[in-house]
């Protein structure tokens, strides 16, 4: 199998077809439909659905789809509940093998305290096997204070487990990973580079999003490719039954949303621009930088079984600025885009009430392309681009037809293309091409043994063309609920990356990420979990989680900084290590006062050349405080408090005069050069930081506006980003940059 | 209840504001640090002795070590080196005759006891087959060079400097062929190219980057003991 026919790609996604539909159907009634918000026309995941007074019952899956099979003829009293809409309840009469489909929409109701609906959250908790997984609120993406934008990386930041090592980044490490490890996923599209201004923002625009799951580790063979992590990003469908409209404006950027009904579907646009490029021009602060972001959702509903979506996001940051050149500087005039494009065509079958379907077309690139006119006494233009396409084709098939099994299997393609190139006028000076495959399949039971214990087996089997391989990760996890509030969870399995970036970990800073394809030089990178942990769900709405886990790596690259250009064989260091860990999380997601309280105690090693040492991301404890409390009708403050040991980072506790021989002018030059110590061997000052908000719901030019004001590091802490000596005085002089200080923002969210 | 939140808000209060050191307290002992360094062309051999610092400490101006013994060995010579000024040591007498391809050892012994010993080996000397003298090269373009050699180096560094216009670059390459790109830039004038064969130790002794320990090849001491060989032509770029 040295390379994969487009015919026998097709042969396989079909044989996920046969195999998915030849499923056997048992000759009894069922009743299946989607659950959706009535004003919106929304999907609404995770609602109970149950005939009262029986034990049959489902749950709805992410896009608000149940099915309960194998009922027996008779007269039920099918009823549809979720905390903070109204249940639904209707009469009806099952026989003769019948399929009956109810779409029922739900009519969004203030929530009352001591109803008997439960959060969408408790509803999976008591059905299904989750380890590692935390979903967050769009209440709680958008009250928390953050740096002008809600962001999405800054808010999973705050997660028990997730370190980030700077302000000024975005970045996930979790639970010892390292940035490129996590599974970044927009409406199932892999997103590469999911950051705006080298990392301070993330790509996602709040306001177009519907749902979002991360999973910290363990996560179920549907997922692969990566050591980590996965944060799979749903976006909304776009309102089917009237017009919207909505949006904000911060110190930062403006941005708006359209949604609305469409012949047969609705639709959704969002774009988003940053403009403080226009508002300091001609001043001495002028930053030629902006980014903009354009997402766009379209749905269309041929029958009840058959709905096919159009999904896209576009954005791009570009930096345009020039330089005047003299005899001693040489002048530019850089023109720098990157960014990213994802498209997705997806076609949704229930080809049975308990056979859902999915499949995916999908294209993800990332192009970064700079070009610069360099002039001295000459005039000379490079160009450095570098762009990553991913056509993947994916098929998922959920089965439903077997009593206390839910069956999922799927399959995956993915055809990779990484070019670099780098022309100095019209000199190529660097052409690097890959064109590596990627298949994969799995297959995975969630199997309800009794009440009280549930298993998730799965296996998924990966092939990479680059070298040849093919990688097998079996997987499982279980829960089992002592009571009905308590369960316990393990999970274990292996994980498989076949990319990584060209990324030293010791950088403190990177603008992107540049991909690259483990050739056949290099093993797949891999990890194994192993996760021990369990929830329990307290009164008021608090749900106690504790885990521990233990994680091992290995042939994980990192990039070799001093590597000769000329020789290939040592671009990268070949590194092993581990992880190892404990997080508590106190969550209360429901209610007028919301939040986490979350703490991870963590002890990351890496290995290289038989050195073991504490990479940059190993932070001992982080402690995290969020709150958002609706104190009055329309008021809402929001606080987070985040504390974290010191970092690791590689001391200087002496220098030496570094001689060198200059051979252009043939003098013999010196400078005082750091003499550093053990690699990682201390640790930065604490961290800390305090950020509130406070946000009043009101209305404007007859619009729904909320204007809110945010302060970002509240105490005005310096919290250290990295420090260097300065040998330019004598005594050499520690210099200290620090992470954003005090800052005010203020701006305001509309809706009509 | 409310009693109860506000010593945790003091707590947040002063933990906020408090201000931890930013750095740890070292102890570092200084080290010898030698730089040893022959160029076979001109048969110039700088020793420079002197000790490293503590990263807080005053760094005196005249800082070298005069005090030590300095021994080179070769396959057939043993030339000692005295001090002259400032940490640098020059041959006592006899003078040390620097062979390409050819071994030398150095031994160092300090007054506290201390002994430092390395080796080197002399790059051959590369021969600029192109351009070749006399034939003018295309101003604004990249400059072809080519070099022939006895035996290759670990590093070839090469360089151009004009005479008039003060235009300079540099490039590095493993290789015995090259396409200078920087000369795009470079305007008609008369230059000098240089191409010069570092040997291993002192290649890895310049790639010192941040963050990054330096590759030292001696023992009992930190620095280098290297050696390079050169050949330069004029051109004309026209």
């Amino acid at each position: 199998m040295s390379k994969l026919s487009p015919v026998g790609i097709l042969c396989l996604f079909l044989g996920v077809f046969a195999a998915g539909t030849g499923f056997p159907q048992k000759p009894n009634n069922s009743v299946s439909g989607f659950v959706r918000d009535s004003d919106s026309g929304e999907p609404l995941p995770y609602a109970n659905v149950y005939l009262q007074e029986t034990g049959y019952g489902a749950l709805a899956n992410v896009r608000g789809y149940y099915v309960i099979p194998g009922v027996p003829d008779g007269v039920y009293r099918l009823t549809i509940s979720l905390l903070g809409y109204a249940s639904w309840t209707e009469e009806i009469i099952l026989s003769a093998a019948q399929d009956l489909i109810r779409d029922v929409r739900l009519q969004s109701t203030p929530i009352e305290m001591g109803a008997v609906t439960k959060t969408a959250e408790r509803e999976r908790f008591e059905r299904e096997v989750q380890v590692s997984h935390i979903g967050l609120s769009l209440r709680q993406l958008r009250t928390l204070p953050s740096l002008a934008e809600a962001d999405v990386f800054r808010t999973v930041m705050l997660l028990p487990g997730v370190v980030g090592r700077s302000d000024f980044s975005s970045q996930l490490y979790v639970r010892g990973g390292t940035p490129d490890q996590n599974l970044v996923l927009l409406d199932c599209v892999t997103v590469y580079n999911p950051f705006h201004l080298g990392g301070v923002f993330s790509t996602f625009n709040v306001d177009a999003i519907k749902d979002l799951e991360f999973q910290s580790g363990g996560f179920p063979v549907e997922h692969g490719g990566r050591l980590s992590s996965v944060l799979s990003i749903i976006n909304r469908e776009g309102n089917s039954q009237a017009y919207h409209g909505s949006g904000g404006i911060s110190l930062l950027a403006a941005r708006a949303l359209f949604e609305g009904p469409i012949p047969g579907g609705s639709a959704l646009i969002a774009v988003r621009r940053t403009y403080f490029d226009q508002l300091f021009k001609g001043t001495d602060y002028e930053f030629p930088y902006y980014f903009y972001d354009f997402q766009g959702k379209v749905n269309f509903d041929f029958s009840h079984a058959h709905r096919v979506t159009l999904s896209g996001f576009y954005g791009d940051d570009v930096l345009d600025f020039s330089t005047e050149g003299d005899e001693e500087q040489v002048g530019v005039d850089l023109d720098w885009v990157w960014g990213n494009r994802t498209s997705s065509l997806a076609w949704r079958w229930i080809a049975r009430p308990d056979l859902f379907t999915e499949v995916h077309l999908t294209r993800s690139r990332f192009d970064n392309q700079l070009t610069s006119m360099l002039e001295t006494s000459g005039q000379a233009s490079v160009r450095l681009f570098n762009r990553i396409t991913d056509w993947s084709g994916k098929a998922d098939i959920n089965f439903f037809g077997v009593k206390n099994h839910a069956i999922k299997m799927g399959c995956v393609y993915s055809d990779l293309d990484f070019t670099y190139a780098f022309t100095l006028d019209q000199y190529p000076l660097f052409d690097y091409q890959s064109n590596p495959h990627l298949l994969a399949g799995y297959v995975q039971d969630q199997w309800s043994l009794s009440s009280s214990l549930r298993m998730n087996t799965g296996l998924r089997i990966e092939y990479y063309s680059a070298g040849q391989r093919w990688q097998y990760s079996p997987r499982l996890s279980m829960q089992y609920h002592v009571r009905p509030d308590l369960a316990l969870k393990i999970s274990a399995g292996k994980y498989f990356q076949y990319l990584a970036t060209v990324a030293s970990e010791d950088q403190n800073f990177s603008i992107m990420d540049l991909w690259l394809p483990i050739t056949s030089r290099y093993q797949p990178q891999g990890a194994d979990h192993v996760v021990l942990g369990f929830e329990w769900w307290l009164p008021y709405d608090l749900i106690l989680t504790g885990e521990g886990y233990y994680k091992s790596f290995d042939h994980l690259l990192d990039l070799n900084e001093q590597g000769s250009f000329a020789d290939t064989n040592d671009d990268f260091f070949v590194t092993r290590g581990h992880a190892r860990g404990i997080e508590w999380l106190l969550k209360k997601s429901a209610g007028k006062l919301q939040g986490w309280l979350g703490y991870s105690y963590s002890i990351t090693q890496r290995t290289r050349h038989e050195q073991t040492y504490y990479p940059k991301h190993d932070r001992r404890h982080a402690l995290y405080g969020v709150a958002n409390w609706e104190f009055s009708p329309g008021w809402v403050a929001g606080a987070v408090c985040s504390y974290g040991s010191g970092l690791p980072y590689t001391p200087v506790p002496g220098k030496y005069t570094h001689f060198e021989w200059d051979l252009d002018q043939n003098v013999l030059r010196s400078a005082l050069y750091d003499r550093i110590g053990a690699k990682n061997s201390a640790r930065y000052a604490n961290y800390f930081r305090t950020d509130v908000s406070v946000r009043r719901r009101g209305h404007l030019f007859g619009m729904e506006a909320t204007p809110y004001l945010q302060i970002i590091n509240l105490f005005n802490r310096d919290n250290v980003f990295f420090h260097f000596w300065d040998h330019d005085s004598n005594p050499s002089r520690l210099t200290t940059i620090h992470m954003f200080p005090f800052v005010p923002t203020l701006g305001v969210d509309f809706a009509f | 209840m409310r009693s109860n939140w506000i010593p945790i808000a003091l707590l947040a209060l002063i933990s906020g504001c408090t201000r931890s050191t930013d750095v740890t307290e070292f102890t570092y002992s200084p080290e010898v640090n030698v730089f040893a360094f022959f160029i076979l062309n001109n048969q110039q051999k700088i020793i420079h002795i002197e000790e490293s610092y503590r990263v807080t400490d005053y760094v005196p101006e005249n800082r070298g070590i005069s005090d030590a013994e300095v021994m080179v060995q070769s396959k057939n010579q043993q030339v000692r080196f005295i001090h002259r000024v400032n940490g640098y040591y020059e041959e006592e007498a006899a003078l040390l005759n620097l062979v390409e391809g050819e071994t030398y050892h150095l031994h160092i012994q300090m007054a506290d006891g201390r002994r430092v010993k390395g080796q080197c080996t002399i790059p051959h000397p590369p021969e600029i087959k192109t351009p070749q003298l006399h034939n003018p090269v295309h101003a604004y373009s990249a400059l072809e060079i080519e070099w022939a050699v006895q035996v290759p180096a670990r590093r070839y560094e090469i360089s151009v400097r004009g005479n008039i216009s003060g235009y300079s670059a540099q490039a590095g390459t493993d290789s015995l062929q090259m396409s200078f790109y920087p000369f795009l830039l470079a305007q008609p004038d008369i230059y000098v190219l240089k191409v010069t064969a570092l040997e291993q130790n002192y290649y890895d002794y310049t790639r010192v980057g941040e963050d990054h320990p330096p590759i030292f090849h001696l023992e009992g001491a930190m620095g280098v003991f290297g050696a390079i060989s050169y050949d330069e032509v004029i051109i004309s770029a026209q």
